[in-house]
């Protein structure tokens, strides 16, 4: 957890809109899947704050960042050219666990939610875990990373309207396998990464069918680092906590939260965040 | 420069006289924006901060307000946190101690929903070891009750002024609010109840719209807004209190670099805050200063006290 300098091998786009960076650090370097960098994406103040990207992957003295190019910030780090500086703090936040004590693992991505899966299945299938990418969109343009997920297992692919796999969500693609009985979900364990909605839908899966999930959230980040306090969600409260549900931070305790952990109607509903003597349980 | 134990404290030269306080440097770290240090701990030597204003901390736990609390603006963001902090007892109890191992002076930044709140928890701050001080938050955007009601009314602002002076023997800091048609009258209001240094400003209230959902960004609708973009806005507010006022005023908005810095001492602040620049550079409060060195050099002063007011003579 520091403030460091990596040199850009290279960054140039690998699919329509989407940028993969390689950054040269000293080998000492290491992270997590699940983990990511907090980016300075300009030297000016504007725009001001870092963008936290979760890492790709890792190899000895290199990482990967593979990253949606919307909004002026990632416009700006998409024009960075290679031999320039890439100001970062990290490697931060609660990784994927990687659970061994079953034989298969779901990794369900959507949209940009894909990248970490990446370092994750290697990880796994270095592991001798089964994996099995689930991975969506709205439409085939913008599936990500199929090509690179391949060689650590199978994958899953569903679009929206259907235009390539199964027409649906991922989450709906997964429910469907697990309910056609081939997939032996009770030796599973699921990870995700994606939109809200979808880390929703499939929280609720993991909990129906009793497998342990990992789910990796994103909140608006200021600091990285657990000062700013902008980036909370809500976490049911254990026993032992009288049942109060507590705010944690997705930078320090997050951004990886394990399934049934986290308090979803706290994002519609602010009686949720009032005075904590009226909060309810 | 090393201290005793051979950490570094930085250059004499950054010695500052703020009121009653001797720092080993002008910049400080602005409330809500730097925690309880434990967080920076680990990317800056916490000795050498001027001193560290606390999150802002009430009687009893509060959750803050439902999320997104945060948005990105043209070189400023928009908060609304909502005052989340754990209370003063757990503060008192597990955070303080972490903090006075490093010498550090600490000023606890307070929140209270009445006068008699705001004295209740300066009384109980009143001998607490490593305690150098209390900044009252009469100004903060986000919160229904308290808050910014006192920093915007004179009458109540001296009341809690003197509420707090009442009730304990600590130094007493009243950070201001930009969000009043004369903050000059508020600044004189709390002169008169006490008060021993002013801090100012606060962020500006301001809000963004989502465009596809059609409603606020942020879940507390409005929020504070912070940044460089609120620097001029910031520093014009504290030349005006500055002429107006006897007690040290500390600047605070939108200070990124040494020469920020150094243009809110020359307005006349006697020390400043700094607060977003955190977030961007974790080692702000001390690049800032060792900047600031440099903007001394450059520009031929000698000692941080001969910069104040340099540019109202």
């Amino acid at each position: 957890m520091v403030k460091l300098v990596g040199q850009i091998i290279e960054n140039r786009p690998i699919e329509e809109g989407t940028f993969e960076m390689i950054v040269a650090v000293p080998p000492t370097f290491s992270y997590l899947p699940g983990q990511f960098l907090h980016v300075r994406v300009a030297d000016s103040y504007d725009p001001l704050l870092r963008r936290p990207l979760s890492i790709a992957w890792a190899a000895s003295g290199r990482f990967g960042l593979i990253y949606r190019v919307s909004g002026r910030g990632m416009t700006m780090l998409s024009r960075k050219r290679s031999g320039e500086s890439l100001d970062f703090l990290g490697p931060l936040g609660q990784p994927y666990p990687l659970r061994t004590d079953r034989p298969r693992a779901f990794l369900v991505g959507g949209g940009i939610g894909v990248p970490p899966l990446l370092g994750l299945a290697e990880a796994l299938s270095e592991k001798g875990i089964s994996v099995t990418a689930v991975i969506g969109a709205q439409t085939k343009d913008g599936l990500l990373l199929l090509d690179r997920l391949q060689p650590f297992g199978k994958l899953l692919v569903a679009t929206d309207d259907g235009s390539v796999g199964f027409a649906g969500t991922a989450v709906q693609c997964l429910e469907e396998r697990f309910g056609s009985g081939g997939e032996r979900p009770q030796e599973s364990v699921i990870y995700a990464c994606g939109p809200l909605p979808m880390l929703r839908a499939l929280d609720e899966l993991a909990q129906r069918w009793r497998i342990p999930g990992y789910l990796s959230v994103e909140e608006s980040m200021a600091c990285g680092v657990g000062a700013c306090l902008s980036c909370v969600v809500l976490r049911r409260g254990g026993p032992g906590e009288s049942g109060r549900p507590q705010v944690v931070r997705t930078c320090v305790e997050g951004p990886v939260f394990a399934s049934g952990e986290l308090l979803w109607e706290a994002w519609e509903q602010p009686k949720w965040w009032e005075d904590t003597e009226e909060t309810p349980t | 420069m090393q201290d005793a134990e051979g950490q570094p404290v930085g250059s004499p030269r950054l010695i500052t006289q703020l009121g009653p306080w001797q720092l080993r440097s002008p910049i400080l770290a602005a409330s809500g924006c730097f925690g309880y240090g434990r967080e920076y701990a680990a990317y800056l030597p916490l000795q050498r901060l001027g001193g560290i204003v606390t999150k802002g901390t009430s009687l009893k736990p509060r959750l803050g307000d439902l999320p997104p609390r945060m948005v990105e603006t043209p070189a400023g963001m928009l908060n609304a946190i909502g005052l989340q902090n754990p209370g003063i007892e757990t503060v008192i109890q597990a955070e303080l101690p972490f903090l006075h191992r490093y010498g550090v002076p600490v000023i606890v930044n307070l929140y209270g929903t009445t006068p008699e709140e705001y004295a209740e928890l300066a009384a109980r701050l009143d001998g607490v070891e490593g305690v150098w001080g209390i900044e009252l938050n009469i100004s903060c955007p986000n919160v229904a009750a308290g808050g910014i009601l006192f920093g915007q009314s004179p009458i109540l602002a001296r009341q809690v002024t003197e509420a707090a002076k009442r009730a304990t023997h600590l130094p007493v800091m009243v950070k201001l609010s930009p969000n009043v048609t004369s903050i000059v009258e508020i600044a004189r209001a709390v002169e008169d109840g006490g008060a021993d240094l002013i801090s100012l400003t606060n962020t500006f209230r301001g809000m963004a719209i989502d465009l596809h959902r059609r409603r606020p960004v942020l879940g507390n609708l409005s929020g504070g807004l912070s940044g460089p973009a609120i620097r001029p806005l910031a520093l014009q507010l504290v030349w005006e209190v500055a002429g107006t006022v006897q007690i040290p005023v500390v600047g605070i908005g939108g200070i990124v670099s040494g020469d920020d810095a150094a243009a809110f001492l020359m307005a006349g602040a006697s020390a400043v805050q700094v607060g977003t620049a955190q977030f961007i550079d974790p080692t702000a409060c001390v690049r800032i200063a060792d900047e600031l060195e440099a903007t001394m050099n450059r520009e031929g002063f000698a000692q941080i006290a001969d910069m104040v007011g340099a540019a109202r003579q």
